[in-house]
Parts: structure tokens; C-alpha cells; sequence
């Protein structure tokens, strides 16, 4: 989807005029529909949109359609949804099986969850998180853990499995509570879980659900030996299951079904790193020019302000702070959308801005003025610090300056001065934060951004100016950073100078 | 990992504006299947209550007074991988930025243009950490225009008209705040017979709840006053 003007484009497949009447109905205007009665002409128009195409629907009584099979082969990102009036367990079993298809609806079918789905394909959203990172070593034996209130079976198959050779460590449940307590202490290892459905208390489907909102990673498998053709649809179409094996057991399907879903898991390990090493080289490249851009903006005036070096200062401040990482978002953002432009322009605005009335304060004589009034708002409410800053940004000195660069610090982070201590030590004091309160800083200039935000770039605009000030006034400014968060300390004289 | 068997929607939500928040709460409050778990109007306290709540989904304010609502979903998102979180907008967003969302974890997106039966909508097709995308949002502006046109046509007259005369009566009382069983007595029926009125009514004008019907009834009056005038 690019502009408005363009709608998604849906091939649509029908063999019965009066299932694309209520199709058309329900999707006409919110996609571009190419509507065809053969596979000859959804064929002709697939080879003429090509990837351009966001989704195909079969609207058959067909499984093994060869249009969902070519079109997979060849644009594999199209979304592929199979529509059917009655729909039996077995043919559920074998559109897992083929990975042809990826959504299948029952008749009437909630038009808003297609919509839904073709839109999100048509963005390209992956709705699929990544593995996390610290599921390591593609080369370790994994696990596959099996969930049944059936103990005997579970045995006999547990001990079949492993007399074929199976690839993996095989763990056993006999419940979902069970189950639970293995996954939440061998997530890291575990690779995949075949739950049945049917157990006392919390259900397999209700069970694999929890899983993939937990673990999204851990491939999942479903059994049962019932028809239960709706709870396997509904499996299927949220995306909770891989596969969905039919009781009873055969030991040797299971293993092959094994093999298949490591060697699946490995892949997506595989391609997550991939993924996540490139986002890293590319984001790199990124944060390379938006600072280099940075610099060509406000070196200058930085300088002039308060001498050379008081950018590699911030930087070196920041790089201390871990904010929150990279992503497919904030790289789709700095590659599709002005975002960069507007960092590295609407942040030097903002610094100029700011350190323009400042170059004509005075240096100041004495801190004690400064130091009474930190007191004063370290005991005040809001309310009264406010009054009292607005007064104080009148000062003809610099010093002042700290406080109100402090101030939206604290306002960013949801604190006010009260969250701050003067510590006397004699010869200086030192204005800290209290023992365990942290200012909160989530991005900043060289991080990762999905967006541009006005309470940033007037976060990391003040911090900017605090530390250009710290060193222009020779104070000594400490700043210890931790995720997502910063401790801050200033050292302020006690005496006159 | 906690089991949640009963698959209610554990809800947090931060909204700036009291009275907007109220509003929100109102609504959803009497839902069986929501349990509101906690409430913020800044983003800061949000995160720092996460951990205490343990909400399932997060209802977010894109401006929010201490820092944006997108980055604090963000940062939510990194503390509870499976948190559902839905953004509330000013305005209608691009696709691109909509897209740009979506990457970011977000599950849905809900213009404060909306009606409540739309953040509704959101709340239930993503409770299960699916994203929804509302595709009205997105239709064809030509189609789009085309079913406020008949909207507002129907607001006015014709989707009342729908209702027999009976269920035309018996909506009226309703919008008064009658009770179903002196409604009854009023009408010389059973109180099952008003309760099946009251269904067919609800069905009929595509409404999930009465508070929608008496909104609709209102509505209607005042559009009714307004054409009186006019004429």
C-alpha cells in the first residue's frame, strides 16, 4: 500500500457466481479486486501483477489447488486464503502439511479479520516476532516437549521416539500446568511442543495459545483425536500451530514430523540472526550520517558557546545510556520517512534556539545564590517550583541555567526536585538524585527512533545544554547510565571564588 | 508464564485527559470479559506500573505530556513481550506510518475519530496478540463517502423505519430509561415478549449495547427537532 489512491490488489478465484456476490459486497473499495472464474485467467493476471499482488483468495471447494501451488513457488509473499463452505479435519491436516496456503476461513466467514489480514500483508508487516536472541547455538541437541493426560502413551511413544533416533531431547507432560513449569525452565532449549487438546482442566489449544504469546518461538503442534474441525481452524488462522497431527500416534510420522519442525526451527534461528546482523550494519550506516549531520549543524555554535570538544562530551554522555534497541520499525522509519531530516534539523533548531539568550549571561561570581535556590526547590511542590524557575531563567547568570535544564530532566522522567538531594561535603556540595530514582531516557539523538517526538528532542536538547554549561562553568558533571535510565550528579562550589 | 484460562482482557490504559479517560472507562468497564487493572495519564507512571498490574493490553495515548505514547509502548513491549498494546491517535495516520506501528508492536490503531465501538472492535480482534487493522480506515475515499451518505440518511429516518411499529414503541421507552418489566405492563405484553423486542431492536440497528441505542434515540430526537425547524 502506497498511497491511498492505490488499493491493495486481491486475485480472487470463485468457481460459483453467488460466493463472489457476497465476496465483491464485502470487499469492493477497500481493494482492488481481480476477479477470475478460471485458473488460465488467475494465472494471466498473476504473471501480469506479479508481486504487486497482496493476496490470493480460492473461493473453491478445492484443496490442493495448483494456482496456491504456483503462486507460493513464485511470490511467496502473497498472502494465500482458502475460503470453504464445509471443510474436513483431514484436508486442515494437509493444507498445514503443504504450507500452501496460510489462512483458511469456514463460511460465513468475519469479513474484518480478512480484511484485516490482506491489509497487514499489504504492508508488509510480519505479525511473527523474532526468535529472541538469547536462544543460542544453532548446534545444540533441542528439546521437544509432549503434552498428554494419556501417560502410558506418552511413554510408549517417548520411548519409540527416541528407539528411531530422534533428534531431540524428548520431555513429557501430562497436563498443561506441568507443561508450563518445563517451558518456563527450558525455554531456551526447547524447540517444539506437540500438546493433545483434550486434557482435565486447561485445554492444549488454550495451552499452545499461552505459548505463542510467551515463547513465539517454540514451534507448536496440536493433536487430538477427535474431529474438531473449528478449534483447528481457528488454530491454524491465528497462526498457533505448525502442524496438526491426527490421533493415534504413529511413532515414525512423529519423527519425521520432528525432523521437519527442527530443521524449520533452525531455519527461522538462522534467519532471525541474519536479520538482526544486517539491522545492526544498516543501522550503523544510519547513525554514521545523522551524526556526521549533527556536526556540520552545531559543531560551530557548540563550540563557540563553550569550547572546543562539547559534542564528543554528549556523545560520550550518551553512549554510556542503553536505550531501546533498533528494529524493523525504526529502520522502515529512517529508510521510508523523513524522519532523519527531521532529527538532525528540528534538534540543531532547538539547541540554537536555546544557546542563543545564553552567550550574553554572566559567568557567575558566587554560587551561593544558585545553591539556596536548589534548597529551596529540593523542599517545594511543583506548583512553587515552577513559579520560582520562572522568576530565576531572568538571571543575568549562567549558573541558573543548570536548573532549568534539570527541570525538564525531571519532567521527563515524571519527578520534580523533591527527587533530588544537596549533599554538603565541605568544600562543594553535590546535587544528586535520590537513592533509587533514575531520570528515564528511552532514545536519544544517536539511538534508534520510530518517530519524532517534541518531549525528546526537548529531553536531549536540555541535557545538551546542562553539559555545555557543567563545562563551560568548570563544574564537575557525572553521569552513569544503565537501560533505559540515568543517574546524574554536579558538583557545585561551596565557597566564593 | 501465567495462565490466563478464563482469556479475559487484563486492561491498562493512559489517556492524558480525565474526562476522556472516563469516557473510555465508563464504556468498557461494565464488559464481562475486561478487567481494568490500572490507570495512568502519564507515560512514565505507566511503565512504572506495568510490573504490579500485569496487564494483557495496553490502551495508549499517542501524546502524552512527559513523553510520546509510542515510545513508551515501546519500551512497555520490551518488559512484557506479549503485551497487546492498541494506540490511540489524534487523526486518521498514513499506511506508511501505520506500517511503521505495526513493526513497532503495536496491534492496532485507533483514531480518537472513532466510536467506542470501534476501540471495541480493536480490543477483541487483537486480545489473543493479533494485529487488527481496521480496513474502513483505508477503504476507497469514493466508497468510503458513499456509506456516510447513506449513514446519515438512514440516521435520520430510514434505519428507524426499519423497526415495526411495535419495536419503534418499545425503543422509545427504552431511550427513556423504562424498565423492561414496566414497559411490559404499559404494553399488555409478557416481559419475555419486551426482552425479544429489545434483542430484534438492538440486532436490527447493529448496536452490541443498550447505552448505544439510548445514545441513537437522543440522536435521533435532536436530528428530528432540527428537521422540524427546518421545515
Amino acid at each position: 500500500m502506497n498511497d491511498r489512491e492505490e488499493l491493495p490488489k486481491v486475485l480472487y478465484r470463485f468457481d460459483y457466481a453467488e460466493d463472489r456476490e457476497i465476496f465483491v459486497e464485502a470487499f469492493q473499495g477497500y481493494f482492488e479486486l481481480l476477479i477470475c472464474k478460471t485458473d488460465e485467467d488467475a494465472k494471466l493476471m498473476l504473471e501480469k501483477y506479479g508481486a504487486h499482488i497482496s493476496a490470493l483468495v480460492i473461493d473453491q471447494e478445492v484443496i490442493d489447488s495448483s494456482l496456491s501451488s504456483l503462486c507460493k513457488s513464485v511470490h511467496p509473499k502473497i498472502l494465500s486464503i482458502q475460503l470453504h463452505r464445509d471443510i474436513a479435519l483431514d484436508a486442515i491436516v494437509s493444507l498445514l502439511d503443504s504450507g500452501l496456503t496460510d489462512k483458511c476461513f469456514a463460511k460465513p466467514y468475519d469479513a474484518n479479520i480478512i480484511r484485516s489480514e490482506i491489509f497487514t500483508a499489504a504492508l508488509g508487516v510480519d505479525d511473527n516476532r523474532l526468535i529472541p536472541l538469547t536462544v543460542d547455538g544453532a548446534d545444540k541437541t533441542f528439546s521437544v516437549l509432549i503434552v498428554d493426560d494419556e501417560k502410558i502413551a506418552t511413554k510408549f511413544l517417548s520411548k519409540q521416539l527416541q528407539h528411531l533416533g530422534c533428534p531431540c531431547h524428548i520431555l513429557v507432560a501430562a497436563n498443561a500446568e506441568e507443561a508450563l513449569v518445563i517451558i518456563e525452565e527450558q525455554k531456551s532449549n526447547l524447540a517444539m511442543i506437540i500438546s493433545d487438546h483434550r486434557m482435565p482442566g486447561i485445554t492444549g489449544n488454550q495451552l499452545l495459545s499461552e505459548v505463542q504469546k510467551y515463547c513465539p518461538h517454540i514451534i507448536r503442534m496440536l493433536t487430538s483425536a477427535y474431529e474438531e474441525v473449528d478449534i483447528a481452524l481457528n488454530a491454524v488462522n491465528e497462526g498457533r500451530i505448525y502442524r496438526y497431527i491426527k490421533k493415534p500416534w504413529n511413532a515414525e510420522e512423529i519423527n519425521s514430523i520432528i525432523k521437519l519442525s527442527l530443521f524449520e526451527f533452525k531455519s527461522r534461528l538462522k534467519k532471525a540472526r541474519e536479520q538482526e546482523l544486517n539491522l545492526q550494519q544498516q543501522y550503523q550506516l544510519i547513525l554514521d550520517e545523522r551524526k556526521l549531520n549533527i556536526e556540520k549543524n552545531l559543531t560551530e555554535v557548540v563550540n563557540k558557546f563553550g569550547g572546543e570538544g562539547g559534542l564528543e562530551f554528549f556523545y560520550a554522555c550518551l553512549n554510556q545510556i542503553s536505550p531501546l534497541p533498533p528494529g524493523k520499525a525504526s529502520l522502515r522509519a529512517s529508510l521510508e520517512t523523513d524522519i532523519e531530516t527531521r532529527l538532525v534539523l528540528d534538534f540543531s533548531n532547538k539547541v540554537k534556539q536555546r544557546l542563543l539568550p545564553l552567550k550574553d549571561k554572566l559567568l557567575p561570581t558566587s554560587s551561593e545564590t544558585v545553591l539556596a535556590l536548589i534548597r529551596k526547590l529540593c523542599e517545594s511542590d511543583i506548583e512553587a517550583t515552577q513559579h520560582m524557575l520562572s522568576e530565576a531563567v531572568c538571571s543575568m547568570y549562567l549558573d541558573v541555567e543548570i536548573l532549568v535544564c534539570l527541570q525538564q530532566l525531571l519532567m521527563s522522567s515524571g519527578l520534580d526536585f523533591r527527587s533530588m538531594a544537596l549533599l554538603d561535603e565541605g568544600h562543594e556540595s553535590v546535587l544528586k538524585l535520590k537513592v533509587g530514582t533514575d531520570l528515564s531516557l528511552y532514545r536519544h539523538i544517536l539511538s534508534a527512533h520510530t518517530q519524532v517526538s517534541e518531549q525528546m528532542l526537548q529531553q536531549q536538547c536540555e541535557l545538551l545544554i546542562l553539559l555545555l554549561i557543567c563545562r563551560k562553568l568548570d563544574l564537575d558533571i557525572a553521569i552513569e547510565g544503565s537501560a533505559q535510565s540515568f543517574q546524574l550528579s554536579i558538583k557545585l562550589p561551596n565557597a566564593c571564588t | 508464564m501465567t495462565f490466563n484460562i478464563d482469556n479475559k482482557i487484563r486492561l491498562f490504559i493512559t489517556v492524558e485527559q480525565r474526562l476522556y479517560r472516563d469516557a473510555v472507562l465508563f464504556d468498557l468497564v461494565n464488559q464481562k470479559d475486561i478487567d481494568i487493572v490500572g490507570e495512568s495519564s502519564t507515560g512514565v507512571e505507566t511503565l512504572s506500573l506495568l510490573d504490579m498490574s500485569a496487564p494483557s493490553t495496553l490502551i495508549i495515548e499517542e501524546n502524552l505530556k512527559d513523553m510520546d505514547g509510542l515510545t513508551i509502548a515501546e519500551a512497555a513491549l520490551l518488559k512484557i513481550p506479549s503485551l497487546v498494546v492498541i494506540l490511540l491517535v489524534d487523526d486518521a495516520i498514513s499506511q506508511n506510518r501505520l506500517a511503521i506501528y505495526l513493526d513497532s508492536g503495536i496491534k492496532s490503531v485507533v483514531s480518537k475519530k472513532q466510536s467506542l465501538q470501534d476501540l471495541n472492535k480493536s480490543l477483541n480482534y487483537t486480545r489473543n496478540g493479533h494485529v487488527y487493522i481496521d480496513g474502513e480506515r483505508y477503504r476507497n475515499e469514493s466508497e468510503r463517502l458513499k456509506s456516510q451518505v447513506w449513514k446519515v440518511e438512514n440516521f435520520s429516518t430510514e434505519l428507524f423505519q426499519l423497526l415495526s411499529e411495535r419495536e419503534q414503541e418499545v425503543a422509545k421507552y427504552i431511550a427513556d430509561h423504562i424498565p423492561l418489566k414496566r414497559i411490559a405492563e404499559e404494553l399488555g405484553v409478557s416481559h419475555k415478549t419486551v426482552h425479544t423486542y429489545k434483542e430484534r431492536i438492538l440486532i436490527k440497528l447493529g448496536f452490541e449495547r443498550l447505552p448505544e441505542l439510548v445514545v441513537y434515540m437522543k440522536r435521533l430526537h435532536f436530528y428530528s427537532l432540527q428537521e422540524g425547524v427546518c421545515q
